[in-house]
């Protein structure tokens, strides 16, 4: 396994009350694997996730992704970057709502310009492995909560993303929705191999991933690995560090 | 109360960029306004282009127009106000605001908005009419004492206000009568609604668009002539049919086939499959119906707007142009007075030089005919006949006009028609008329052609024949009844105000004695008032089509704001969007202009041929005044498309 991320003293200082976002941060994660972040609102998971992605950027140190250096990105080159490299899901889904299911998972695809048999047969492919076939000429507005979030995931996963970058997926999910995708999630990692990066203040969330970091206050307290634990084991440990 | 007052200045300030455009159009609106009612007020010029009092019945047909506009607008642009705000109502209503303390604000909010604008209004208002009457006075040559009419009319500034007033009031009540509506509950809820999604009717989609191709067809009609269904059923009847004909399938085309013929579009993949149209189709068509009613309203305005502009233009252009026909030469007389004729080429010598003046005597022959396939203009006149014209007569007067012969050399029995109407299918070529010499004695002359270029104007001679000097000679031997016209050309004669001016002195009275300056200086009095009055209702025509285009597009861009955000987390670059942004405002601009323009160009087609006189035959008489009309219109549409663009663009990528 090679190194996917690699984030070295990042830094961010909002200016005003110079709280600091993120103190010296650094880690790395291995392509493949399945890392979840955890802290309170405020710990700095949000901010080191939009610096992730692209969205905001660090005050100081540096970050690696797929081998390049993205904070030399400019605005064109980020959003080429995040089109080619990063995948999303969030708590409030972002599908675009005038279009439909299958449209929906189409957009990240046209952006590539694939073809229009590869852009069908890839929806098809996805669209039934997170079940959401039949739903496909839906709109969101017709669809459930935990539908929208296995939309949003087979739209971030259809381009092969390097990594794909969850936050706080599960935030608005009932349980049974949370649990489904979740598993989904984890196939996808096990099976297709994509590198799924989680955000998370949920211990049961955090749980399905295989190795956690604790944030607290803009610095990672805590490192967890869930080895040959099962889940329920792993959840036991993270509540019990929580806890602490 | 200071705190109301505090809210509004502070809600004006924050959201300036949102309400300037809403303050420019209502100052904009305003300064129309006042300066039409200026010129309305102002009897001095109006005593003066007007002797009949048709100017005034116009302009106060006018004024209505244009309270009614102003109504109109203010109310729009207040209610889309209006909904774009029920969130921050709802908070305020969340605070504990009372229902009217709410109206208070939004009452502040008007007036200081209005009369703000009320004084830019005013003193642009009151700068366009003084400009107005400058440009009346000069083009017609009026004697006014323009100091004498008031910088800013007194009059016009208290009705402005009252009507200023009466609006205010109105929006009071349309406020208080929409928060009474809504309960807190709908306020909080967000200011979008769920839109749904729609169902294609089939049926409706082509009723629209067969609609629309009938009341067309009914258009084109007109120009079959005496055999259209306009003659045979009735105008009446017929124009009613095509106008409810063309505006339901207005209504039912934007409706249901536009969606129709859309989804049809995204069936073919490799063009639906690519990132911007992937985005903008499904968008157009969640959103088709419920902009439906603005773009049905829309259609129609551009409609109206350009066929006003369009037959305006073309009432006015097209008679100025055939004057080129109705009175060829510059300065035309028939000789009832050797001495008087010897004079009035003196004088005009005399003002223009004797080296830039042409004049000819030509007579004409007034003969009857027996024959049945005489052509219309043999009956036009007072005593049916033709007139006879000798080909070297006809050929100098022409050359004298400036302009080139169409034939060859007539032989003997062989003659030319000069039509009075242009007729393509030339049916009298070839029409063999016998004519009259004595009563026992007559000549076969055979129409080789036909022509349009008339030598003398229609005042001095219809059913003009034109025929080989030879004939010409034989038939003047037989001491017919005749008449002597005298044709004045020569440099820039058609247009000298000097020459006319020094000759028509002489001829007081005379019926027959035709000027081409004076016949276009008369065309432009008598129609300019009309087309001032027509040019304000235009502009305020293109005022409301711009600002609801503009309305229309901002309000679609905020509320998909958030949608934008998550195009370019996924990786749509700046460019990308923007282009997404363009498309979209320009998919809303080209409906109601494509549909607005073919729907103007028929309603022109079907004006011209009802009502106007065609003796040109040209069609660049018709198409130029069209096409300025069109020109200008587009113009102005594609400043609006940028100026909306531009908005849009704002809204978009202006955090918060």
């Amino acid at each position: 396994m090679n190194t996917l991320v690699s984030a070295k003293n990042v830094t961010k200082i909002y200016n005003k009350n110079q709280v600091l976002g993120l103190n010296k941060v650094s880690f790395d994660i291995q392509s493949g694997e399945f890392v979840g972040i955890m802290g309170a609102s405020g710990s700095g998971k949000t901010t080191l996730l939009n610096i992730l992605s692209t969205i905001d950027t660090p005050t100081d140190g540096e970050i690696l992704i797929d081998g390049v250096d993205i904070k030399t990105l400019n605005d064109n080159q980020s959003a080429d970057f995040r089109k080619d490299h990063l995948g999303f899901i969030f708590q409030e889904y972002f599908l675009l709502d005038s279009l439909s299911v299958k449209e929906n998972i189409a957009v990240p695809l046209t952006l590539l310009h694939k073809s229009p048999e590869e852009i069908d047969s890839t929806i098809n492919y996805l669209a039934k492995r997170f079940g959401i076939f039949e739903q496909l000429s839906k709109y969101p507005s017709q669809l459930s909560g935990g539908q929208k979030q296995r939309v949003a995931a087979a739209r971030a996963i259809a381009k092969q993303p390097s990594i794909l970058f969850a936050d706080e997926p599960t935030g608005a999910l009932d349980s049974h929705s949370a649990t489904e995708l979740l598993q989904k999630l984890r196939e996808v990692n096990e099976e297709l191999h994509t590198t799924i990066l989680m955000v998370t203040h949920d211990a049961y969330a955090a749980s399905f991933s295989s190795r956690i970091l604790l944030f607290k206050d803009g610095n990672i307290i805590k490192e967890l690995k869930r080895n040959n634990q099962t889940r329920k084991q792993f959840f036991e440990e993270i509540l019990k560090e929580i806890s602490k | 109360m200071v705190g109301l007052l505090t809210i509004a200045k502070k809600n004006l300030k924050n959201n300036f960029s949102f309400y300037s455009f809403y303050f420019v159009s209502v100052a904009f609106v305003l300064t129309v306004f006042f300066s039409f009612i200026s010129f309305s007020m102002n009897s001095i010029v109006l005593e003066k282009i007007s002797s009949d009092g048709r100017v005034e019945t116009m302009s106060r047909v006018v004024v209505m127009f244009v309270m009614a506009f102003v109504l109109f607008y203010m109310s729009y642009s207040n209610t889309f106000f209006m909904k774009k705000r029920t969130k921050e109502l709802g908070i305020y209503s969340l605070l504990g605001y009372r229902k009217s303390t709410m109206v208070k604000l939004l009452t502040l909010e008007n007036i200081l908005i209005c009369f703000a604008a009320l004084i830019v209004g005013i003193i642009l208002g009151a700068v366009a009419h003084k400009g107005i009457v400058g440009a009346i006075v000069k083009l017609l040559k009026l004697q006014i004492e323009t100091s004498e009419i008031p910088f800013i009319n007194i009059n016009a500034v208290v009705f402005t206000f009252i009507f200023i007033f009466a609006i205010l009031a109105v929006l009071l009540l349309s406020n208080w009568i929409i928060l009474r509506k809504s309960s807190l509950l709908m306020l909080v809820r967000l200011d979008k609604k769920e839109e749904k999604q729609i169902k294609i009717n089939t049926a409706f989609s082509f009723i629209g668009l067969l609609l629309i191709l009938f009341g067309y067809f009914l258009a084109l009609d007109m120009t079959r002539g005496t055999q259209s269904l306009w003659k045979t059923i009735g105008f009446s009847p017929i124009a009613l049919v095509t106008m409810i004909s063309v505006v339901l399938g207005t209504i039912f085309f934007i409706h249901s086939f536009l969606p129709f013929a859309i989804q049809k579009l995204k069936m073919r993949k490799s063009w639906f499959y690519n990132e911007s149209n992937i985005i903008i189709i499904p968008n157009f068509i969640f959103k088709i119906r419920s902009m439906a009613k603005t773009l049905i309203l829309l259609t129609l305005l551009v409609s109206g707007t350009l066929a006003l502009l369009g037959s305006t233009v073309l009432t006015l252009y097209h008679p100025v142009v055939a004057t080129e026909r109705i009175i060829p030469s510059a300065i035309e007389f028939p000789v009832e007075d050797k001495q008087l004729a010897t004079e009035a080429i003196k004088i005009a010598e005399g003002t223009a030089g004797k080296e830039n003046v042409k004049h000819k005597k030509t007579t004409i022959i007034y003969i009857t005919s027996p024959s049945n396939n005489l052509p219309q203009e043999y009956s036009i006149k007072e005593e049916p006949g033709f007139d006879l014209i000798s080909e070297s007569d006809y050929k100098e007067l022409i050359r004298n006009q400036g302009k080139n012969v169409e034939f060859e050399n007539l032989s003997e029995n062989e003659s030319i028609l000069v039509k009075y109407r242009p007729d393509k299918k030339k049916l009298d070529k070839g029409n063999i008329y016998t004519l009259n010499l004595t009563p026992t004695n007559s000549v076969d002359i055979k129409v080789k052609d036909t022509t349009l270029l008339n030598p003398i104007g229609f005042a001095n001679s219809v059913g003009t024949l034109i025929i080989s000097d030879k004939l010409y000679k034989e038939v003047k031997s037989f001491g017919l009844p005749e008449k002597t016209i005298i044709s004045i050309n020569g440099t820039n004669m058609r247009e000298s105000k000097e020459v006319y001016e020094n000759l028509a002195p002489l001829f007081k009275n005379n019926n027959y004695f035709s000027s081409s300056y004076q016949k276009v200086d008369f065309l432009i009095q008598q129609n300019s008032s009309t087309f001032l009055l027509i040019s304000f209702v235009t502009i305020i025509f293109f005022i409301a089509t711009g600002s609801i285009l503009y309305f229309q597009n901002l309000s679609n861009a905020m509320s998909k704001k958030d949608e934008f955000t998550i195009l370019q987390r996924m990786g749509y670059n700046k460019k990308k969007v923007k282009k997404i942004i363009s498309k979209e405002v320009f998919a809303i601009f080209s409906i109601p202009y494509v549909l607005g323009l073919a729907h103007s160009i028929f309603a022109v087609i079907t004006y011209k041929t009802a009502l106007m006189d065609d003796l040109l035959g040209k069609n660049s008489a018709f198409i130029l005044p069209i096409l300025f009309a069109v020109i200008v219109f587009t113009l102005v549409y594609i400043i609006y498309y940028l100026l909306t663009k531009q908005a849009c663009n704002k809204i978009i990528f202006n955090s918060k």
